[in-house]
């Protein structure tokens, strides 16, 4: 039960040495998991409904794992912590241990800085102003992740687990970073995958009478026509002009797409394909809002080549003519989808509406949106691959599954900002770039020695980690070649592309700005408040 | 140059032409034919298949023994030199098998490669009997033209010439991803890769094209014809290295990779549309030529 927090106000030099402390317990509960030697976290039991201890490997889920600290003051500086790698986590997918050990590097650095009389704010312009310089070197180093085995090797880097990592590598050759993958609880004790020709929409027949009655369901049709809008249909009457625009047009099929039909809409679908003329199936438009709804329009318009309808253009069905259809070479629905093979819109107006999408996908602040514009991107981009993860038990299984998405994530930022050597060494190679910088002042002196020192950090926490000397592997490695890394596993100096030891580049930059950033952030705090908090009643179950 | 043994057993379009030291094979409108003697005589190659009407080959691939046709809606295999058929049939609506190319891994990993006008890729690992859509990022499925590594073991790459540009596969025809080929200049009608790495992309209108990182970055090869559409474009590595490209007008070949060029001279065989070009089996140095009209003929610079 937590006890009732007076209220109180906290000055230096108390709040940096609690913050110091609270943001060590954090980062040593995360220091362990990093590189391919680290070890696992136990968090112990958190309610009477789960008295199992939780054996973690990942940070991002330890630092949600970890609610509170004892002590209030230093509650503030785990806290700092733990949001920080969330944002990791959530974005990105992988590089929690790297930002915590990073973080804690630079503040530790700084707060040394500052209690020798520097200024913290002037130290942390130096530190974001040295940031491009470090992402900089990033890029130069990054090289493209390609090709089935380069990709397993990344894979297994992330997940440790061979199987999961061999279907990773197979999918994300086969998708690219767009592609629709959807990683899926499976029901028996292996994995599965199951691929899907074209491209599929969340939304299905307006009407169950409208598919076949048959066990499957589904209704397909070849080379139909296809007819845009997003109306609801309430009138059947409105369809009329459809229905002959299409029988002048003497297609095979018509596939309808509106926002919805009413029963009697419906009827008189279901009437007239029972005439012995083509078939016709209404499909629900996609999407749960108007935004979503009318970027699905878009695509599918592009995608079939079909002149939508739009309510608030005030366009009427009574003008529709046969040239607004579009029209695909195969098409199916269920209930509860819909897809098609071969849409007939105009490729090269669809590779522009691509391109566009992804640059609107890579530059999304919200995790959401990005997600919602890789799916778009991915119905587009035709094929998808489902994987059906298995295991012994429930948990087994449910742990494979965030797994495997935390894998996919970080796979696809891999595969769209390429890869850099991996064990710690791209963070040492950018120390080259700091130190050949010329510092006008004490304090600008002061902070690109801190970035400097930091930047060692994770590679050293990898060897210790695996059980090695860091100083001696440390003293190796400044005279081996650039793209040389020290394997941990085999206790040998080899070349990161040959041995496929690379990190994701988008990683490595979102945890460097992300420590940096945090680190600057925490070092200019000057006091902390807290608030008053009621005394809660009763015990949560 | 010299001109050698125009064929003219039928009167009906060669689409595409294939050869190997035993038997040439064209692509007809009749249906397949083959020549056991380097095209001097001609002889159906669907015989066996015993039809009343003819059935339109468009597309033709050969290696030893083995001949792939690609009809509508099927690929045909036979590996008796055409003796005997295997039908492939594919899903429907039925697909034109416009273009094939076999991996020269073929004896090892059994794949070939279709592609079609409106269906996009299809892939057959298992030598031909099965096949199956692969067109994960192709996003354009017109296919016009394929061509595959010559280390294709190795590297599993794959390019596809469509109505937008150059898709390439690492993936062997897999998945798919779109090259930086100008759309501009598209369409792509013929493509090559050399021995050397160097892609060649022959467009409609905009002439040749020439990579030489699998399509990364693309520039523009100065021709005589640069707005006629180039049908075939074929590198020979024996006894010297020669470009030759297909217009439908003429013939040009270059020996110093697209440097300077030169053109066959209004020959009386291009005042019908040349359409196709093949490498001449036995003569390394010659190509074959098949043309609207029925003729193969065969070119040595």
């Amino acid at each position: 039960m937590k006890a009732k927090q007076k209220p109180g106000v906290v000055f230096q030099p108390q709040v940096h040495l609690t913050l110091q402390r609270g943001i060590h317990q954090m980062v040593s509960a995360i220091r362990p998991t990093l590189g391919p030697l680290g070890g696992g976290v136990v968090i112990d039991h958190l309610n009477d409904t789960k008295p199992l201890p939780e054996f973690l490997e990942d940070g991002g889920v330890i630092a949600r794992r970890i609610i509170e600290l004892g002590d209030r003051d230093e509650d503030v500086g785990a806290m700092l912590v733990r949001s920080m790698l969330i944002r990791q986590h959530e974005r990105i997918g992988d590089g929690t241990a790297t930002t915590a050990v990073l973080f804690e590097a630079i503040f530790n650095g700084g707060l040394r800085y500052i209690a020798a009389g520097g200024s913290a704010m002037q130290f942390r312009r130096h530190l974001e102003r040295a940031l491009p310089l470090v992402l900089d070197a990033l890029d130069d180093m990054t090289f493209p992740l390609e090709g089935h085995d380069a990709l397993t090797s990344m894979a297994l880097s992330l997940c440790n687990d061979e199987e999961l990592a061999g279907f990773m590598g197979e999918s994300f050759d086969l998708l690219g970073e767009y592609g629709r993958l959807a990683i899926r609880e499976g029901y028996g004790r292996r994995m599965l995958r199951e691929y899907v020709e074209g491209s599929h929409f969340y939304a299905g027949a307006a009407a169950r009478a409208l598919l076949p009655e048959d066990a499957e369901a589904t209704l397909r049709l070849e080379t139909p026509a296809v007819f845009l809008c997003d109306l609801t249909i309430e009138d059947h009457r409105a369809l009329f002009p459809v229905l002959q625009a299409a029988n002048a047009a003497n297609v095979s099929g018509l596939v309808i797409v509106a926002r919805n039909l009413s029963e009697k809409a419906v009827s008189l679908l279901v009437a007239h394909n029972r005439l012995n003329k083509f078939k016709v199936i209404a499909v629900k438009l996609p999407g749960l809002n108007p935004e979503d709804r009318m970027g699905a329009l878009e695509d599918l318009s592009l995608m079939t080549g079909a002149s939508p309808v739009l309510e608030v253009t005030g366009a009427m069905l009574e003008n529709v003519t046969a040239k607004q259809f579009g029209a695909v070479r195969r098409f199916w629905a269920t209930v509860h989808e819909f897809g098609f093979v071969g849409g007939r819109g105009d490729p090269r107006r669809m590779r522009e509406h691509l391109r566009r999408l992804k640059t609107r996908a890579r530059m999304a602040p919200d995790v959401e949106d990005r997600k919602h514009l890789q799916d778009r991107i991915g119905a587009m981009l035709g094929g998808s691959l489902t994987l059906w993860l298995g295991g012994f038990s429930e948990p087994e299984i449910k742990m494979r599954k965030a797994l495997a998405e935390r894998t996919a994530l970080a796979l696809r930022s891999a595969i769209e900002e390429g890869v850099v050597p991996g064990g710690g060494i791209a963070h040492l190679n950018c120390r080259k770039v700091l130190a050949a910088h010329s510092a006008q002042d004490a304090d600008e002196r002061a902070a690109y020695r801190v970035l400097i020192e930091a930047l060692a950090e994770p590679a050293r926490t990898i060897f210790r980690n695996a059980g090695c000397d860091p100083g001696e592997i440390m003293g190796k490695l400044m005279h081996a070649d650039v793209n040389n890394v020290f394997d941990v596993m085999t206790h040998q100096m080899v070349d990161a592309r040959v041995a496929g030891i690379v990190d994701s580049t988008a990683v490595l930059k979102a945890s460097l700005r992300n420590a940096v950033s945090t680190a600057a952030l925490a070092l200019t705090i000057d006091s902390v408040v807290h608030l008053a908090r009621p005394e809660m009643v009763g015990t949560p179950k | 140059m010299t001109l050698e043994l125009p064929s003219t057993l039928t009167s009906d379009a060669v689409y595409a032409l294939a050869g190997t030291t035993d038997f040439l094979y064209a692509a007809r409108a009749s249906g397949l034919c083959r020549s056991p003697d380097g095209g001097a005589t001609w002889q159906s190659a669907f015989a066996s298949l015993d039809r009343s009407e003819a059935l339109t080959a468009v597309s033709v691939a050969a290696l030893g023994q083995t001949v792939f046709a690609g009809v509508k809606g099927a690929v045909l295999r036979s590996d008796d030199s055409g003796e005997s058929w295997h039908v492939a049939a594919l899903p429907s609506p039925p697909p034109l098998i416009g273009a094939l190319a076999i991996s020269p891994a073929f004896r090892d990993d059994g794949v070939v490669i279709a592609g079609t006008p409106e269906d996009g890729v299809f892939v057959s690992t298992d030598r031909g009997s099965t096949w199956i859509p692969w067109n994960f990022g192709l996003i354009d499925l017109a296919v016009y033209t394929i061509a595959v590594s010559p280390d294709f073991a190795c590297d599993h790459m794959v390019f596809a010439g469509t109505e937008s540009g150059v898709f390439r596969s690492s993936s062997g025809g897999r998945g798919w991803k779109e090259t930086s080929f100008p759309m501009d200049a598209a369409p792509v009608l013929s493509l090559t890769l050399s021995a050397g790495g160097l892609l060649y992309a022959g467009t409609e209108t905009h002439g040749l094209f020439v990579s030489d990182d699998f399509g990364a970055t693309w520039h523009g090869l100065k021709t005589d014809a640069p707005s006629t559409p180039i049908h075939a474009i074929h590198v020979t590595t024996e006894p010297a290295p020669i470009l030759f490209v297909l217009l439908e007008d003429s013939l040009m070949w270059s020996t110093d990779a697209g440097s300077s060029w030169r053109r066959s001279q209004a020959s009386a065989r291009f005042i019908h549309s040349a359409i196709t070009m093949s490498a001449h089996p036995i003569d390394r140095g010659s190509v074959l030529v098949g043309f609207a009209s029925g003729e193969i003929v065969t070119f040595t610079p």
